[in-house]
């Protein structure tokens, strides 16, 4: 078998501390204990995934427009897994051939597909845009850009804050206790989960809360009273405050989070090795934690690299996609045993979908694509938005077969604020440029939340 | 499990400070330097302690991490004779350690563990015990620029690609950009990260295009970047004060024409080659294939176009001159070098004084690296500047400024307990964009004063706390430093250190010289006097606790006032 680097850095034997279980609390009653809870999981697929072979026309007049277009990157139509759903015009679906439990979640009803989605500076028009007259998101197709534009959902200009972030500003302090941010990174710093008042607070996917090595609490500690002196200097430059800062806050916030960790109930839920798996079981872990911490809103980001397949779409694809399928999967269930399935919605987002035409095995950058959003208040086994007609020189085809997305990033989050307890008329507060694409009072603008 | 284990040892250690009485005496010594000259004559004057500590702040920007030789030897001539002498000396080239490692160790890339270890280890063998560290660390700037990554399992395995890949870096450090740019194109390494190895012309029968990654990132990345820019580095406006770019996605696609038809290069000289090979020749340049190269002419910027009949090898020559002579290239590959070199924030005069020895003004040619870095290291900006210390090259410094090593002179630091608490490891960025943004900027007091500090992109809870670990990790790891089994133990030569802390204020001055350069804060400096005060009869313990609590420091993990 061929070593990974993934595989080494774990065998090096750095385990964490194992946390310990120091008092049980009834699942039954924890879950009474928290009606109003809600959380939202933000996976990131970084490099833009080729999602348009993750959801793939069935039925064969389109699927054969599928297979044309997409020459050497089409998946064969024996291999996919058909999906029953029935879109206009007697449109069918299939998923990825890796994404077998994705489909049985989309047809349990928690899944649902949002098709041809990206970010847009405003409602834009293929007519629009070949007389120059368009409003364009900032650096269109570059990977910076896009992944940044994704986490902001502001498209039209170049924002520090993003969609978490702000929905934390906003709402925090209406819900939260507890000194831990409601934010929650298991991959470090990100865009999506900063805001003006709000950071994120990093835990180690594989290693969880770290705690710092010989810091004790106890009076007689030498190098504990040293640290603590240490970190309460006034120091004169912004650089020396903000590492000062960012270290006793992350001892203090850690100590907390590691005692609820140690104190929560155990999850049975067994979660594979690795990747989404692995960070998805540390979110289930902080989540099982939540009443120790005072949170009754929170949100989670995690990023899985890897997806910028300009060579070797279909090799790749064939081995990292289980991977997104079982993680979901095995949070699914883990969301089951702790009753909070309805609470906790998780959706994968990408810098952009790309080139259905291939360079030769691979695909290029590309726009619009098409993410996933699981949980028990998702209207599942449905595909939102506009699934576009796979055919080259169509009007939503920019060349190359990179689509001109029909559904903004923001109206997805919308959805997502929306049912998260934004009122419709707060909106604007957590998404600046939604009032281009839905007038708060109308119908949500998919559909996609219950 | 090792981590466990050490975490607990250095509990045990840090707490074994039951105090006797009595206390060391104050008035620290000189340090110890350079000796007297044997023989007759008056010998060299001391460097003066200003002396000193300006070699001590050269040193940390110009190499992996000072000794306190280094320093006194620095601090006996100038600057400018360091930097003439460094340009000068031969290469230390990371392919031969690692022909070394394979002799003795085998180099089948299904071993476990992977042969592809033996670049880790022959890089942290030069950047500790290499005598041309500047020319290291130059490499290892560029390598956060031009980024390949062993993220990608088939360079993290194979043993030659990203040693070969540092060598050309290194080989172009003191070079001309325009070299570096074209080495950096060739290069099997990029040319797999990037996908433009066995990258096909168009064919209208199979519906392929050409793949279109490296030319995009040659372009965002490696030469001029999004927007147009002034020599000082200031973004231009239009006439609606709106950045201007400097390429569009059309661009690309004509660029990508150009970088197509290349394959591996022959595992021997003169061996066989073809296009579409995939034998992972990574040691040696790539090679064009007409056949295989789009034909026709090529739309470049700035009105510039590529005639048709050429061949392949000729179109990518004159796509370099087309990116190399944009005027972007001084100011945005100048402005990074000071990022990595020196400063966070480069004031527009010194961005522009760096660009205009890019373009030439103190007479060499346009591209001249040795202009550039000596620009860059001895502008008077560089005494000064304020940047956040990657993780990685701290964890380099304990180790070179501490004297890691083995029984012999093999250094065989894989770097996995490193990488694993601050998320960084060299030529092992999670993408081409590197660990962080060059713009990146964090919320919170360097924001407000709209300072950019791009280390701070991967200093979260978890890294900044594995950071802290790291030094207690590397002080006091009893057994070997993040060397593997089967591989010589590393392990810190504290002695010297030792020798020094009977009295706490020698040792105190020490570690503000070598690792502060003379500007301990004169609350770190009272705090590392009490704690070593408090550690009675244990050298070794107080030596450590003294070096934890100031290699963890925020004053440390900030560079420069």
């Amino acid at each position: 078998m061929s070593y990974t680097r993934r595989n080494f850095l774990r065998h090096t034997g750095v385990a964490g501390l194992a946390a310990t279980q120091l008092g049980w609390f009834a699942n039954g009653a924890q879950a009474n204990a928290q009606q109003d809870y809600c959380a939202m999981v933000c996976v990131l697929l970084a490099g833009g995934a080729d999602s348009f072979n993750m959801l793939l026309p069935y039925d064969q007049d389109r699927y054969d427009q599928y297979a044309t277009i997409r020459a050497d990157l089409a998946l064969e139509r024996a291999a996919v897994t058909p999906l029953n759903y029935l879109g206009a015009g007697g449109a069918r679906f299939a998923v990825h051939p890796g994404l077998a439990e994705v489909a049985q979640l989309f047809e349990n009803g928690d899944l649902a597909f949002v098709a041809n989605v990206g970010p847009l500076a405003e409602p834009t028009t293929r007519a629009a845009l070949d007389a120059g007259a368009a409003r364009l998101p900032l650096g269109l197709f570059s990977h910076s850009d896009q992944i940044a534009v994704w986490q902001t959902a502001a498209a039209g200009e170049r924002v520090s804050t993003g969609f978490g972030g702000r929905v934390a500003d906003f709402l925090s302090g209406q819900y939260n206790t507890g000194p831990v941010s409601m934010n929650i990174s298991m991959s470090g710093t990100n865009l999506f989960q900063t805001g003006t008042q709000t950071a994120s607070y990093a835990i180690d996917s594989d290693e969880g809360v770290r705690s710092v090595a010989g810091y004790e609490n106890t009076d007689t500690d030498v190098f504990t009273r040293s640290l603590d002196r240490l970190l309460a200097l006034d120091y004169a430059d912004p650089f020396r405050q903000t590492y000062a800062q960012q270290l006793r806050g992350s001892i203090d916030a850690g100590q907390e989070l590691a005692a609820a960790l140690q104190t929560a109930p155990p999850l049975q839920t067994v979660f594979s090795e690795g990747g989404l798996s692995e960070a998805l079981q540390q979110v289930a872990r902080v989540i099982s934690a939540r009443n120790l911490l005072g949170a009754q809103r929170q949100t989670f980001f995690v990023t899985i690299g890897g997806w910028d397949h300009h060579d070797e779409v279909l090799n790749n694809q064939a081995n990292m996609l289980p991977g997104i399928s079982r993680g979901l999967s095995e949070f699914h269930a883990a969301l089951v045993e702790m009753g909070l399935l309805d609470a906790v919605t998780t959706f994968t987002i990408s810098d952009f979908g790309r080139t259905l035409t291939s360079n030769g095995r691979g695909s290029d950058h590309g726009w619009g694509g098409n993410s996933l959003v699981m949980g028990g208040s998702v209207n599942g086994g449905v595909i939102y938005g506009d699934y576009p007609e796979l055919v080259a020189g169509t009007e939503l085809d920019l060349g190359r077969g990179r689509f001109l997305p029909t559904t903004s990033v923001d109206e997805l989050y919308a959805e997502l604020g929306l049912w998260y307890g934004i009122a419709g008329n707060d909106l604007d507060m957590v998404l600046p440029n939604i009032g281009r694409f839905y007038t708060p009072g109308d119908p949500a603008p998919l559909g996609l939340m219950a | 499990m090792r981590m466990l284990k050490w975490l607990s040892i250095v509990s045990v250690l840090v707490l074994a400070a039951c105090g006797g009485g009595g206390g060391g005496s104050g008035g620290g010594g000189n340090p110890p330097g350079g000796g007297s000259p044997p023989g007759g004559g008056t010998p060299p004057p001391e460097p003066t302690r200003a002396e000193l500590q300006a070699a001590a702040r050269f040193l940390s920007m110009a190499s992996f991490g000072p000794t306190l030789a280094d320093i006194d030897d620095l601090a006996r001539e100038d600057i400018d004779t360091w930097l003439t002498r460094q340009f000068s000396t031969a290469q230390s080239r990371h392919l031969p350690v690692v022909q070394r490692y394979a002799l003795e160790y085998g180099a089948d890339v299904t071993m476990d563990p992977p042969p592809g270890l033996y670049r880790r280890f022959a890089f942290f063998e030069h950047a500790l015990n290499a005598p041309d560290q500047l020319r290291q660390l130059t490499a290892y700037a560029l390598s956060q620029i031009f980024v390949v990554s062993d993220n990608v399992d088939a360079l993290f395995i194979d043993p030659r690609a990203l040693s070969s890949y540092y060598d050309m870096l290194a080989e172009n450090a003191f070079g001309n950009f325009r070299d570096l740019l074209l080495d950096v194109t060739l290069h099997p390494a990029m040319g797999f990260y990037l996908s433009h190895v066995n990258n096909g012309r168009s064919d209208p029968v199979a519906n392929t295009f050409p793949d279109e990654n490296y030319a995009r990132e040659v372009m965002q990345l490696f030469s001029i970047g999004l927007f147009e820019l002034n020599e000082d580095g200031s973004q231009r406006l239009d006439g609606n004060n709106n950045p201007i770019p400097t390429y569009d996605n059309q661009d690309i696609r004509e660029f990508s024409k150009v970088f197509t038809g290349l394959s591996y290069g022959p595992e021997q000289p003169g061996g066989g080659t073809f296009f579409g090979s995939e034998s992972r020749v990574m040691h040696v340049p790539m090679e064009m294939f007409d056949a295989f190269h789009e034909p026709g002419e090529k739309f470049l910027l700035n009105g510039a176009v590529v005639p048709d009949g050429q061949s392949g090898m000729q179109d990518i020559q004159d796509a370099i001159d087309n990116l190399f002579n944009h005027p972007n290239v001084g100011p945005f590959i100048g402005t990074q070098l000071i990022q990595r070199l020196v400063t966070s924030n480069p004031s527009p005069a010194y961005v522009a004084r760096v660009s205009a020895a890019f373009a030439g003004s103190g007479g060499a040619p346009r591209g001249d690296m040795q202009a550039v870095l000596r620009a860059i290291l001895t502008d008077p900006e560089a005494q000064s500047g304020l940047r956040l210390r990657e993780p990685f090259r701290r964890y380099l410094a304990m180790n070179r400024s501490l004297h890691a090593g083995t029984d012999d002179s093999t250094v065989p630091g894989a770097g996995f307990v490193a990488q694993f608490l601050t998320q960084q490891h060299v030529l092992s960025a999670p993408s081409v964009f590197n660990f962080y943004l060059p713009q990146f900027r964090p919320a919170g007091p360097i924001g407000d004063q709209g300072l950019t500090a791009p280390e701070f992109q991967i200093t979260d809870a978890s890294t900044i706390v594995g950071m802290t670990n790291l030094v207690a990790y590397t002080l006091y790891a009893q057994q070997s430093i993040d060397s593997p089994d089967g591989f010589a133990d590393i392990t810190l030569d504290l002695a010297p250190w030792e020798a020094r802390a009977a009295v706490v204020e020698d040792l105190v001055d020490d570690v503000d010289l070598v690792f502060f350069a003379g500007t301990m804060g004169d609350g770190l400096r009272q705090v590392l006097l009490d704690a070593g005060n408090e550690v009675q009869n244990d050298l070794p313990n107080r030596t450590r606790l003294v070096l934890y609590l100031a290699l963890a420091s925020p004053d440390y993990a900030i560079e420069g006032n």
